[in-house]
């Protein structure tokens, strides 16, 4: 299988980018460039970069089309915020366990598989008890 | 201009004197309460080791305010200089800084310079986790709990559920725990992490962030682990109050159990798991106690402005007479 990249948050424009890369099957810079208009309007050269600056960043595959790139997404926008997802929960978790964040169990510690199953009989041995 | 830094800097090297002769003996406290464990209730030790962790920093404060007060006083225009009537011993005057003992000077310019280093670290520590939240929560869908705290269902693995934030309290938790765990273990460990919140545990543990800047780093450790581990237990207790100890229980020992799988099944030491699940199936379970922390830091707050500003003087006086036993 294959693992998922260690992706970072998106800024605004990228996520205008991969908003419409993941509503159409396959584009080109030059149709990203079509489709944002209004506030989100930016120069051809600007899009040019930032859907390459996606492709370096693993989200967006290309394959060449005459003259220009035509890039289809990676991964699902489910994925990719599953994968983000995770990498943040991890940064939080060992970067920032000390912070002022309280775990329902410590990251930091590591268990031991025969005392979790020691401590599973005792609250089985419990609740009979309580029957 | 230098004589003001000279000034400062020998205040700031009062407060870290200060600091490092209250630490044994909030230290001594400390190990009171830690052996003291089952004897106390949970949210009692929680605010004991809470108070002795900020013990150092709040006296520190206090005597190095205290002891720069009447020089400002006087800067401010606000009082006559006292300085005339006591010419026997050192001062820690703004207007005569040719009396500040030198290693007092150079041992509080070095203690500035850790706090600032203590400080710009604890900032980038602060603007990373804010920064990683404010993704996350882009990220996930936002509910509340029966508590009626607010809480986020954040997507991927089953790696969180914690409370945080000072201004901001909420909590996070991950949506795929609910395939790992049943509906009344995620219920139990969700009104843990709402007892968490209804105790200001964040609040405490920023207090204490910021206690370490002056504090002697091995003090602040000990006190935030005992801390830690007093308020998880005092949350246990309000979680078994409503859902029953043996499904808080199930719910830490599933939690771990994840922790573990998702560790690659490393084992080290269980850090206070055993503890809990013990003392959650207790015959006769604790009552619930409502946190005192934050309503204590407060009162000693209070506490240090009215020494500062009734007994400055006599504090000032006696922190001079006190130099010059060691000048």
């Amino acid at each position: 299988m294959r693992t998922a990249p260690p992706f970072e948050p998106l800024g605004d424009l990228e996520t205008a980018v991969m908003d419409i890369a993941w509503v159409l099957p396959t584009v080109t810079a030059r149709e990203v460039c079509d489709r944002l208009t209004g506030r989100r309007a930016r120069a051809y050269t600007t899009i040019m970069t930032t859907v390459d600056r996606l492709h370096r960043k693993g989200l967006l595959s290309r394959e060449k089309d005459g003259q220009a790139w035509r890039y289809r997404p990676a991964l699902t926008k489910a994925a990719f915020e599953r994968a983000l997802a995770d990498r943040l929960a991890t940064e939080i978790l060992v970067l920032h366990g000390e912070a002022g964040l309280s775990a329902f169990v410590d990251a930091a510690a590591r268990v031991d598989a025969d005392l979790l199953d020691q401590l599973a009989t005792l609250i089985d041995r419990h609740r009979g008890e309580q029957r | 201009m230098s004589g003001a830094l000279a000034f400062i800097a020998a205040c700031v090297g009062v407060g870290a004197l200060v600091s490092l002769l209250v630490w044994p003996m909030a230290g001594l406290g400390l190990r009171a309460v830690v052996r003291r464990a089952s004897a106390w209730p949970a949210a009692r030790r929680a605010d004991a080791a809470f108070l002795l962790g900020i013990a150092p920093a709040l006296v520190a404060v206090a005597v190095s305010t205290a002891t720069a007060m009447p020089s400002l006083m006087t800067r401010l225009g606000l009082a006559a200089d006292h300085c005339g009537g006591h010419d026997h011993h050192v001062h820690v005057c703004m207007q005569h800084v040719g009396h500040l003992p030198t290693w007092l000077v150079a041992f509080g310019a070095a203690a500035s310079l850790l706090f600032v280093a203590r400080a710009a670290r604890l900032a980038v520590t602060t603007w990373g986790a804010r920064r990683r939240f404010a993704a996350l929560e882009r990220l996930s869908v936002r509910e509340s709990t029966p508590e009626g705290c607010v809480a986020f269902r954040v997507p991927g693995s089953p790696r969180l559920c914690l409370a945080t934030g000072v201004l901001r309290p909420r909590i996070f938790y991950s949506a795929s725990l609910a395939e790992h765990l049943s509906a009344q273990e995620l219920a139990a460990a969700l009104a843990h992490e709402a007892a968490h919140l209804r105790r200001r545990d964040p609040v405490a543990l920023a207090v204490l962030d910021l206690a370490a800047l002056i504090s002697p780093p091995p003090h602040v450790r000990s006190a935030r682990e005992a801390f830690r581990a007093a308020a998880e237990q005092a949350c246990d207790v309000v979680a078994a109050a409503e859902h029953g100890g043996a499904s808080v229980a199930r719910a830490l020992v599933s939690a771990a159990r994840l922790q573990w799988a998702m560790s690659g099944g490393l084992a080290f030491a269980e850090h206070g798991l055993a503890e809990r699940v013990a003392a959650l199936l207790k015959p006769r379970p604790d009552a619930p106690a409502p946190a005192r922390t934050v309503a204590a830091f407060c009162g000693c707050a209070v506490a240090v402005a009215v020494v500062v500003t009734v007994g400055g003087l006599d504090v000032h006086h006696a922190v001079e007479t006190l130099l010059s036993r060691l000048d």
